[in-house]
C-alpha cells in the first residue's frame, strides 16, 4: 500500500485521499486524475515549481491518481500529498509510516495554511497515521487529543525530515484555557434595559430563542452583543465540534472557548445561512452552532430563508443535500432575532410620531408573525429610553456580565445534571413527553396557570414553551419545584404578552 | 321580481337624483313604467343630470337591478328599503338618507339603543385599549355598538362588544362582501354572528375615498350617542361627531393628552362642547341604563384583590404617572430590578397592570 495520503473535505469529515504517482518516459506533461476542482488541478504548477525549489525537476509523462476515484476532491491542500507522492518516486524520499500531508504549496515551496486542519488530525488519530500540518494550523490541531503530528514550514524541511537528516518540531497537545468570556460590550455598560437584560439572561441559561423588538435607537443590536459575554464558556466536547467547524472554513477564532456570534445581515440567501453551494460549506447557522446567530432586521429577511431556518432549528442540525452529495452540519444556535415595531420604528414610542400608514403596519405585522416565530421562546419589546430618563439612570450601572455569566453556568449546570441522562444539554431541547413527566407544579401554581392560560387563550405549544422558560427561570433561582413567580415571568415574556401594545 | 326593490336598488346608486326620482314617484307625479321607459320628459321635468340620466339607462339596458337582486339572494345578502320596519329609524333624520341597505348578518335590525364609536385607524396602545373596555361595557349594559369595521379604534370597538356578547354592526364603505381591511376578516365573521354588516353600497363595492364620509353618516344617524375615542383634527371620526351633533345626537369624547396628534381632534370636541369620558361610569349612568358599569379596576376593587407589600408599591408608582420602563421604577421604589420584574409579570398575569407601550407599563383602565 502507498503510504502517502491527503484528505478531502466531505461536510466537516475528512475523508482521506491516496496519491498515487507514476511517471513514464516521454514528453513532460503532469496529469491529475480522480474527480479534481480547478485548484485541484492547478496544483501541477505549484508542485513542479516547488519541487524545483529543492532541486527535484521532473521530466517524462507524470501520472497522478488522487484515490478513491469518484469522490469529488477540493482544494489546494492536496498540494503538499502530490508533492510527496513524487518525491518518493523520483526524488529519493522515502515514507516510511503512513502519513497524512496536508498543506498548499508556495512556487518557492514554502507551507501555507490551509482549512480542514482539524478534521484531517481527527482523521489521522483514527487511522492511527503521522500527521503533516503547515506551521500555521499548528495551534489549533494542538488542542485535537492524541494526534502526532509535526510542524512543516517548508517543502525542504519536510523532505530533509523524511531522510531523517533533520528532526521537524512535534505538535504538542494543549488543553484550551478556561480564560472567563471577555464580555464586550459589559451589562454594566449598558444603561436601564433591565427587563432585556434578565431576559438576555434566561435565553443564556436555557439556551432559549429570543426576539427583541424596539425603536431604532433602543440598543436591540448592543444588547445582542452583550449576550456573548454571559455565555458560559464552551466545553471539552462542544469545543471540538466548533473546532472542527471553523477549521473546515479556515476561520480561526480569538479565544478558543468563545461561543461563536454570527451576525447575518438580512440580504444572505438561503444558502449562506444553511450552508451548500457546489463544494459544500456550512452556512452561518452551522458555524454559530453552540453560539449565538443573529438576525438583525428580522422581517427583512426573505420568506425563504426563514422558511429554511425552520427544520434546523428544531432539529438542531441540518442535512444539505447536493448533487455531489449530503452533510449533516451541527445546527444548535440560540437565535437572537431583532426588528423594529413598525416599518418607521416609533410605533409604541412615547414621544417620535409613527408615521406608517395602517397598512403598511398590517403587512409588517403579518410578516412578524408565523411559523418561525412559534420556534421563539421568549418575546420582549425594548424601550426606547428618553433623554430625561437616560439622565436619571446616569451612574446606577447594574450587574456587570461576569455576575450574570456566573448565575447562568450554575443554572446550566443543574441543567446538564438533571437532562444528561435524556441526552439533552438544555431546558429549549426538552421534548413533549419528558417536560410533561419531569415538571410538576403544586396546586396553586396549576390553579394560577389555568387562570392565565384562559385570559390569553394559550395553544398546546404555546404552554410547552411557558413549562419550558419557568423552568429555566427556575434554574436560575436553583428552586427544586417551579413557583408561581417563575410562571408569571414566563408568561410576561410570551409573544402576546410582550408585544401586546402592538395589536391593532 | 318586486317592482318597488328594483326600483329602489337602482335609485339608491344615483343617491341625489335617485331621491328626487323615488320623490316623484311615491307622489304619483310618475309612473314606474315612465322610469323603466327612461321617459326623457318625467327627467327634464325633474331636471335630472345628464350623468345620471346615462347611468339609469345603461343600468336598465344591463338588468342591473335584477342581477342585483339574484347576487343578493346568492350570497345570502338582505336589503332594507326606505319603507320598511326593519329600516333604522335614526337615518330618517338625515336630510339625504339612502333609499336602500344591504345587510348581512344574524340581526334582522337595529336595536333601540345604539353607540357608536369612531376613532383614528393609526390609534394609540392606549386608544385601542380604552375603545375595547366601551365596546365591552356597552355591551353588557345592552347597548348596541355601532362602528365602521376599519382597524384601530373601529375594531377594537367591535371586538369588545364580541367578547363581551353584545350586539354590534359595522357600517361598511364597500359592498358588504368586500372586507377592508382584510385583516378584520375573523372579526367581521363574527360580526355577522351578533349583528350585522351594513352597506348602502352595491355587493361587491370597492372602497372609494367618497364613501367612506357617506359611510360616516350613517353611523352618526343611527347612534343615539356617539363616543369618539381618538381623533386627529382632520379625519373621518370629526365628520361623524360633527354630523351627529348637527342631527341632535350625544355626542362624548375621550379626552387624551394635549400635546398627541392623535388627541387634537378630540380634545378639540370636548372644548366646543361634547360630554368628556372621565369614567365609564358617568356615560352608561346618563344612558340610564341602571346597572353600574364596572369601570375596570377602580381603586376599591383593587384594594379588594389580595397584594403583597412589593405589589401595592408598584402599583402606586404606576398609578401616579403610567406608561414606565422598569428602570424607571427601579428609580422611584426600593427594590432590584429582578424582584420589580417579577412583581410586574405577576401583576400583569392577575391582569391589574398592563403594557402600554414598547416595554412601558400602565395600571389597566
Amino acid at each position: 500500500m502507498n503510504s502517502v495520503s491527503g484528505m478531502t473535505l466531505k461536510g466537516v469529515k475528512a475523508v482521506a485521499v491516496e496519491v498515487e504517482v507514476e511517471i513514464t518516459g516521454g514528453l513532460f506533461n503532469i496529469s491529475v486524475v480522480g474527480l479534481p476542482d480547478a485548484a485541484v488541478r492547478e496544483a501541477r504548477e505549484r508542485v513542479r515549481a516547488a519541487l524545483r525549489s529543492v532541486g527535484i525537476t521532473l521530466r517524462g509523462r507524470v501520472a497522478i491518481n488522487l484515490a478513491p476515484a469518484d469522490i469529488p476532491k477540493e482544494g489546494a491542500l492536496l498540494d503538499l500529498a502530490i508533492a510527496v507522492g513524487i518525491a518518493s518516486v523520483q526524488g529519493g524520499v522515502r515514507v516510511k509510516k503512513p502519513s497524512l500531508f496536508i498543506g498548499e504549496l508556495a512556487l518557492d515551496g514554502r507551507l501555507r495554511k490551509v482549512r480542514g486542519a482539524v478534521p484531517a488530525a481527527f482523521l489521522a488519530v483514527e487511522k492511527g497515521w503521522d500527521l503533516y500540518i503547515p506551521e500555521e494550523n499548528a495551534a489549533e490541531v494542538s488542542l485535537v487529543e492524541g494526534v502526532s503530528a509535526w510542524k512543516v514550514r517548508s517543502l525542504g524541511e519536510l523532505f530533509a525530515h523524511l531522510r531523517n537528516e533533520i528532526e521537524l518540531p512535534a505538535v504538542e497537545h494543549c488543553e484550551a484555557d478556561y480564560a472567563p468570556p471577555q464580555a464586550d460590550p459589559d451589562f454594566a455598560d449598558i444603561k436601564g434595559q433591565s427587563v432585556a437584560k434578565r431576559a438576555l439572561e434566561i435565553a443564556a441559561a436555557g439556551h432559549h430563542n429570543i426576539l427583541l423588538v424596539g425603536s431604532p435607537g433602543s440598543g436591540k443590536t448592543l444588547l445582542a452583543r452583550a449576550l456573548k459575554g454571559i455565555l458560559p464558556p464552551l466545553s471539552d466536547k462542544e469545543l471540538m465540534e466548533v473546532l472542527l467547524l471553523r477549521s473546515t472554513v479556515g476561520d480561526s477564532a480569538s479565544s478558543v472557548r468563545e461561543r461563536p456570534f454570527r451576525s447575518v445581515h438580512h440580504t444572505a440567501s438561503a444558502v449562506a445561512l444553511c450552508g451548500g453551494g457546489t463544494t459544500l460549506r456550512p452556512g452561518e447557522i452551522s458555524l454559530a452552532s453552540r453560539g449565538v446567530l443573529f438576525l438583525d432586521e428580522f422581517p427583512e429577511f426573505t420568506r425563504d430563508v426563514l422558511e429554511a431556518l425552520r427544520q434546523p432549528l428544531e432539529d438542531g442540525q441540518i442535512t444539505v443535500s447536493r448533487a455531489s452529495g449530503s452533510v449533516v452540519y451541527p445546527a444548535k444556535v440560540l437565535m437572537v432575532a431583532a426588528c423594529n415595531p413598525c416599518p418607521c420604528g416609533y410605533s409604541g414610542d412615547p414621544v417620535e410620531r409613527c408615521t406608517c400608514s395602517p397598512s403598511a403596519l398590517e403587512r409588517y405585522r403579518r410578516r412578524l408573525s408565523g411559523p418561525i416565530l412559534d420556534r421563539i421562546d421568549l418575546h420582549l419589546s425594548i424601550p426606547r429610553l428618553l433623554p430625561e430618563e437616560l439622565v436619571s439612570l446616569e451612574g446606577k450601572c447594574g450587574e456587570s456580565s461576569a455576575e450574570v455569566a456566573e448565575r447562568v453556568r450554575r443554572a446550566r449546570e443543574i441543567q446538564t445534571k438533571r437532562w444528561s441522562r435524556y441526552g439533552i444539554g438544555s431546558n429549549s431541547e426538552i421534548p413533549e413527553k419528558l417536560l410533561r413527566r419531569n415538571i410538576t407544579l403544586s396546586p396553586e401554581v396549576k390553579g394560577f396557570l389555568l387562570q392565565a392560560l384562559n385570559r390569553v387563550r394559550l395553544s398546546g405549544r404555546g404552554l410547552s414553551r411557558i413549562l419550558k422558560v419557568s423552568r429555566t427561570i427556575a434554574d436560575l433561582d436553583a428552586a427544586e419545584d417551579i413557583r408561581l413567580e417563575h410562571i408569571a415571568e414566563a408568561l410576561s415574556y410570551r409573544e402576546g404578552e410582550a408585544l401586546s401594545w402592538m395589536k391593532s | 321580481m318586486d317592482e318597488k326593490l328594483r326600483m329602489l336598488l337602482l335609485l339608491n346608486t344615483l343617491d341625489g337624483q335617485g331621491r328626487k326620482l323615488w320623490a316623484a314617484l311615491k307622489k304619483g307625479l310618475a309612473s314606474p313604467d315612465d322610469l323603466w321607459r327612461c321617459d326623457p320628459k318625467l327627467f327634464a321635468e325633474l331636471e335630472l343630470t345628464e350623468k345620471a340620466i346615462f347611468a339609469l339607462r345603461s343600468r336598465i339596458e344591463k338588468r342591473w337591478p335584477e342581477n342585483e337582486i339574484e347576487k343578493c339572494i346568492k350570497l345570502g345578502i338582505r336589503t332594507v328599503c326606505i319603507d320598511d320596519e326593519d329600516y333604522p329609524a335614526g337615518l330618517k333624520d338625515l336630510k339625504d338618507p339612502p333609499l336602500a341597505l344591504y345587510w348581512r348578518g344574524k340581526e334582522k335590525s337595529l336595536p333601540v339603543r345604539c353607540a357608536g364609536v369612531v376613532g383614528t385607524r393609526n390609534a394609540s396602545a392606549y386608544g385601542r385599549r380604552i375603545a375595547l373596555k366601551i365596546g365591552g361595557h356597552c355591551a353588557s349594559a345592552g347597548i348596541a355598538v355601532i362602528s365602521g369595521g376599519a382597524s384601530g379604534v373601529d375594531g377594537n370597538a367591535h371586538r369588545g362588544a364580541c367578547i363581551s356578547g353584545g350586539k354590534t354592526f359595522a357600517v361598511f364603505g364597500t359592498g358588504v362582501d368586500v372586507y377592508f381591511p382584510r385583516s378584520n376578516e375573523t372579526l367581521f365573521e363574527e360580526i355577522m354572528d351578533r349583528g350585522a354588516l351594513i352597506s348602502e353600497f352595491p355587493v361587491g363595492s370597492e372602497g372609494e375615498q367618497w364613501h367612506f364620509p357617506r359611510r360616516n353618516r350613517i353611523v352618526a344617524a343611527v347612534s343615539s350617542k356617539l363616543i369618539v375615542v381618538e381623533a386627529p383634527r382632520k379625519s373621518g371620526a370629526m365628520i361623524t361627531a360633527g354630523l351627529a351633533a348637527e342631527l341632535g345626537r350625544e355626542v362624548w369624547s375621550v379626552p387624551g393628552r394635549i400635546d398627541e396628534e392623535n388627541a387634537s381632534g378630540s380634545n378639540r370636541l370636548i372644548f366646543d362642547g361634547a360630554h368628556p369620558l372621565t369614567d365609564l361610569r358617568d356615560f352608561f349612568g346618563m344612558s340610564g341604563t341602571g346597572t353600574s358599569a364596572r369601570s375596570g379596576m377602580t381603586e376599591r376593587a383593587m384594594e379588594e384583590i389580595p397584594l403583597s407589600s412589593n405589589e401595592r408599591e408598584i402599583l402606586k408608582v404606576l398609578r401616579s404617572v403610567g406608561g414606565q420602563t422598569v428602570d424607571n421604577i427601579a428609580l422611584e421604589v426600593k427594590m432590584s430590578a429582578a424582584d420589580i420584574l417579577k412583581t410586574i409579570a405577576i401583576l400583569s398575569a392577575k391582569g391589574i397592570i398592563c403594557s402600554s407601550g414598547s416595554g412601558r407599563f400602565s395600571v389597566k383602565v
